[in-house]
């Protein structure tokens, strides 16, 4: 009984014996493996002391979890330090006014930027741009540059040119980049300096080439009938001349802002005063003139040049009258608003007019999307707890003949005419506009256009207004 | 199919859409350039835009050889077979909407010298709008696979469908106010249908994307999602 419980207890013994030699050997062996895996897989130029390769067996597996333990964090810091660098560049390209695009050599893309995004997800005619930039990396990727001009209709009309150029080092291709510039507003002055060129000889020469003519057959002709004809005919040439030095003239004077005088202006006895000065032109096509209420909004006033706004306004009521049918209607109004997202606009209710804004030191008239019309027409104080007023409102709305979609950018440069023939026929100066921009540029303020063909065009003189020089009380509407 | 062959399948797929992308803009751009050319009464702008679809018939060409080469050879199943066909029918919508642009090209040698009036001009101009609105948008469902965005585009071709309506209505007033010769009216009747059709082209493209993401069986959709993420990842 005895001898069989001690042959049990030495069994037991022998038996943990075994066992706790396997689990040392075991962890020695794990320890090496570790060790060989390190020496294969961490770089050679470490610099943290490691055990040798010849040393491997004397190391416990504690040492060398401790060295990869600061093996994994310096990665993990390398790592962070890549990713805010990539950041750091990414968001740099997203700065860039031009789109990037880089491709590696399979032609799949790395790296682009917002802007290269944006046109490269357009759906509408700005695919192209998109397509040509795919064209064009692709054969930048097999090694030719190349450049591509992208036109597209519009309005508004756009021009894109994109370049892709091969990426590689020492011979060896990396792939390709393709570079996406915006080069609308270059060629919009490029047209515009040269249409102006052209305008102002045109506009120039015709009656003085006429004046010159008209009194070469003066000098010939005895019939005095003829010659009183002629004579007429002459001083209606001249007269034009007049009125294009005229508006030459105050065209240079609103543009040295510092001939502008400031004081307060009262905004609706100023529109009367534009009223009554129209009146006859209006009775002479047979359109009213419809002004604001004297009582409506009297304390409304601006601190502004009152000869200047005089004759803003009264070239958009001139033009209001001219491309009016007889019978329509021209509205004059003043609303204080509260900012943009108020549209003033009242006689174009759908949201995809025609429209055109031309802000402040922008006086090339370039344009952004406006807020959509849509919104109420005429202040009412009971809604406008929206605080002071930052914005007053000038708008002269027609239903006459309206303005062509693509031309609502271009009816603010000197001489410009949507419609040449028509346009001489009433007599304008094609100036009126551009003084109109200037005026208001002066004032601060932009210039917005809502147009529709055969509806009526709505011009909004939008002017900031500090805090001292408007009042709108509430107890004079 | 082996990974490779998947990858390059799918880079065949990614291609097809991308040109069908580029079909769409060029489409958009055609409607802007005809409509330009149609108001300012430029032939020879109108018979660039004519050559110009050549170039859109042979992209689509191009297209389509590359849905056939995707159908015979690796035999696409499931969502894959889905879009092909999907690519297929969209082409050919796509083509015909360029040769509505064609045809209103072609209408503006025969309006040569007509005066439109002002009210004609806002009209033609709004249909082009929508017709370029409902062509990027039915693009734009289509390349992002969008079913919401396709299935409100019915609707907003009623707003094209009503513009043509007011069209009609104003060129034929301007016919009996002895602005117009009835030819000439008819003639620009015709082209404000060419206008309306290339809505319902539009719709038609946002009527097959509906059924390429939604047209499937329940438990498809987890499986899409997966694949549709593979995608992405290979991407």
């Amino acid at each position: 009984m005895i001898a069989a419980l001690v042959a049990i207890a030495s069994a037991l013994a022998l038996a943990l014996v075994i066992v706790v030699v396997a689990a040392m050997r075991a962890r020695r062996s794990a320890a090496e493996r570790l060790g060989r895996v390190v020496h294969q897989f961490v770089a050679h130029d470490d610099e943290r002391p490691r055990p040798a390769e010849a040393d491997i067996e004397g190391y416990k597996l504690d040492d060398w979890l401790t060295y990869l333990e600061s093996v994994a964090t310096t990665a993990a810091m390398t790592a962070n330090l890549v990713e805010r660098d990539r950041a750091r560049w990414q968001l740099a390209m997203d700065e860039l006014a031009i789109g990037v695009v880089l491709v590696d050599e399979d032609g799949t893309v790395c790296a682009s930027n917002a802007l290269a995004d944006e046109m490269m997800s357009a759906r509408d005619a700005m695919a192209l741009v998109g397509a040509g930039v795919r064209e064009l990396l692709e054969q930048a990727g097999a090694g030719h540059a190349r450049f591509r001009t992208v036109k597209l209709t519009g309005p508004p009309p756009r021009v894109i040119e994109i370049g892709a150029h091969p990426v590689a080092s020492d011979s060896h291709a990396l792939g390709a980049v393709a570079v996406i510039a915006d080069r609308t507003e270059g060629a919009r002055v490029d047209e515009v300096r040269r249409d102006f060129v052209a305008n102002l000889s045109h506009e120039l020469r015709t009656p003085v080439g006429a004046i010159a003519l008209l009194s070469e057959t003066l000098e010939h002709e005895d019939d005095p009938a003829v010659r009183a004809r002629l004579v007429d005919r002459i001083s209606v040439e001249t007269e034009r001349v007049r009125l294009i030095i005229d508006d030459l003239l105050e065209l240079s004077r609103v543009e040295l802002e510092g001939s502008m005088r400031q004081e307060p202006v009262a905004i609706v006895p100023l529109l009367g005063e534009v009223a009554h000065q129209y009146s006859e032109h209006a009775r002479l096509h047979d359109v009213e003139l419809v002004r604001p209420e004297p009582s409506n909004g009297s304390a409304i006033k601006l601190h502004a040049d009152r000869g200047q706004l005089l004759r803003a306004v009264g070239n958009l009521v001139d033009n209001a009258i001219k491309y009016s049918d007889p019978g329509a209607e021209v509205h004059l109004s003043v609303l204080p608003s509260s900012g943009h997202d108020r549209p003033p606009t009242e006689v174009l209710a759908d949201a995809d007019a025609a429209v055109a804004r031309i802000g402040p030191g922008d006086a090339s008239g370039s344009s952004d999307s406006p807020a959509p019309p849509g919104g109420p027409a005429l202040f009412d104080p009971e809604q406008s707890d929206a605080g002071e007023p930052a914005w007053v409102d000038i708008v002269v709305a027609d239903e006459g003949i309206g303005i062509p979609a693509d031309e609502t950018e271009r009816v603010f440069e000197r001489f410009y005419r949507v419609d040449k023939a028509r346009a001489r026929a009433t007599g304008g100066t094609g100036l009126g506009l551009s003084i109109v921009r200037h005026v208001v540029a002066n004032h601060g303020g932009e210039v917005m256009l809502h147009t529709r063909e055969g509806v009526g065009t709505t011009f909004t003189l939008r002017f900031p207004a500090p805090d001292d020089s408007v009042i709108f009380d509430k107890a004079d509407t | 199919m082996t990974e490779e062959v998947r990858t390059e399948f799918h880079q065949l797929m990614d291609e097809v859409r991308a040109d069908l992308v580029q079909m769409g803009g060029m489409v958009a751009e055609g409607i802007s350039a005809v409509t330009a050319a149609l108001l300012a009464g430029d032939i020879g702008g109108a018979d660039q835009i004519i050559a110009a679809d050549d170039e859109l018939d042979l992209l689509s060409l191009e297209a389509e050889e590359k849905c056939v080469h995707l159908l015979a050879l690796q035999q696409p199943v499931a969502v894959d077979l889905r879009t092909i066909l999907t690519d297929l029918r969209m082409i050919s919508e796509i083509e015909r909407s360029g040769d509505l642009v064609t045809n209103i090209a072609k209408a503006v040698a025969r309006l040569h010298g007509v005066e439109l009036e002002p009210r004609v001009r806002g009209l033609i101009d709004r249909m082009r709008q929508q017709a370029v609105k409902l062509t990027a948008m039915a693009m734009d469902a289509y390349a992002e696979r969008d079913a919401g965005l396709a299935s409100v585009l019915n609707d907003m071709d009623d707003v094209l469908d009503d513009l043509h309506n007011e069209y009609i209505v104003s060129v034929f007033a301007s016919h009996e106010l002895g602005k117009m010769e009835i030819q000439h009216a008819v003639q620009l009747a015709v082209v404000g249908r060419f206008y309306e059709r290339i809505g319902d082209h539009a719709v038609n493209v946002a009527e097959r994307v509906e059924f390429l993401v939604t047209g499937e069986l329940p438990e498809h959709l987890g499986a899409n999602r997966a694949r549709a993420r593979r995608e992405q990842d290979e991407m």
